[in-house]
């Protein structure tokens, strides 16, 4: 499933760069991603949050699934530890995926 | 913030509420879509009252108010790029350039200016309906969900529903 998701955004939006699927401390049924993207604009750390949807509600595939959108700038934060990720979210275990 | 304001800064509020219980419930897109504009329409009319007098009946708006808001002047300029979360107005302005296709998009599948094509409530064409909006695949939630500029934008309008008292 992450990877059919992450594969619909790298083919939707040019400006992605590379998609991280963070399955570890993730509760059940929810999908974290990091997307590195091109064309996102550098914004305030304090908008460093991820967008959340519901998919499937009330059935048995439901679940959710939480974006973050960074720039590489701040990816490269990230990874330097000089910016927070969202709590309880880890890099350990993190899966890219990309075009290649 | 003028009283006719407060009125539908209110509704923005609400339906605002009723989008983010939407998409986290995983609701149709046409559903969602539909509060999107509403949630829109209601925070550019707030803006548009500013002056006292009604703005004109339309379900057009929000990318007139995005455009207004971009061309603010002086010690305005930085406080709308803070309260949108850029750093500068150059960057909302750059982000803007490229979502305000989006934001027209979005504006045009109101009924009223679908021109009887694809809207997110009725079923069409009207003469004889062969589309569901709850079963249709909408271009434009695509580019609204699986886009990084679609999911900013998601996140203006909050902003924009949410700080209204300090820009509006």
């Amino acid at each position: 499933m992450a990877s059919w998701y992450a594969s619909q955004h790298l083919k939707t939006d040019p400006g992605i760069r590379s998609v991280y699927y963070l399955p570890n401390n993730s509760p059940d049924r929810e999908i974290r991603f990091v997307e590195i993207n091109e064309l996102v604009a550098d914004r305030s750390d304090d908008t460093l949050e991820p967008i959340d949807f519901g998919v499937d509600t009330g059935m048995d595939s439901e679940h959710r699934l939480l974006v973050l959108d960074v720039t590489p700038t701040q990816w490269d934060r990230i990874n330097d530890s000089s910016l927070a990720l969202p709590p309880d979210w880890t890099l350990d275990q993190a899966v890219l995926f990309d075009n290649n | 913030m003028n009283d006719y304001q407060r009125c539908w800064w209110e509704q923005a509020q609400s339906d605002h509420k009723v989008l983010v219980l939407l998409r986290r419930q995983g609701a149709a897109p046409c559903h969602q879509l539909h509060y999107l504009q509403m949630v829109t329409e209601k925070v550019s009319k707030a803006f548009f009252w500013q002056s006292g007098a009604p703005p004109k009946k339309s379900h057009a708006g929000f990318y007139k108010f995005m455009r207004l808001l971009l061309q603010e002047r002086g010690a305005r300029r930085q406080q709308i790029a803070d309260i949108f979360g850029f750093r500068r107005l150059e960057d909302f302005q750059n982000w803007a350039r490229t979502a305000l296709p989006l934001v027209y998009k979005l504006e045009r599948l109101a009924p009223a200016l679908a021109n009887d094509g694809p809207n997110p409530e009725y079923p069409w064409p009207q003469d004889s309906p062969q589309n569901v909006p709850a079963t249709f695949d909408f271009d434009v939630w695509r580019e609204v969900t699986d886009t990084g500029r679609g999911r900013e934008l998601i996140k203006v309008i909050r902003a924009a529903v949410e700080y209204f008292p300090v820009y509006g």
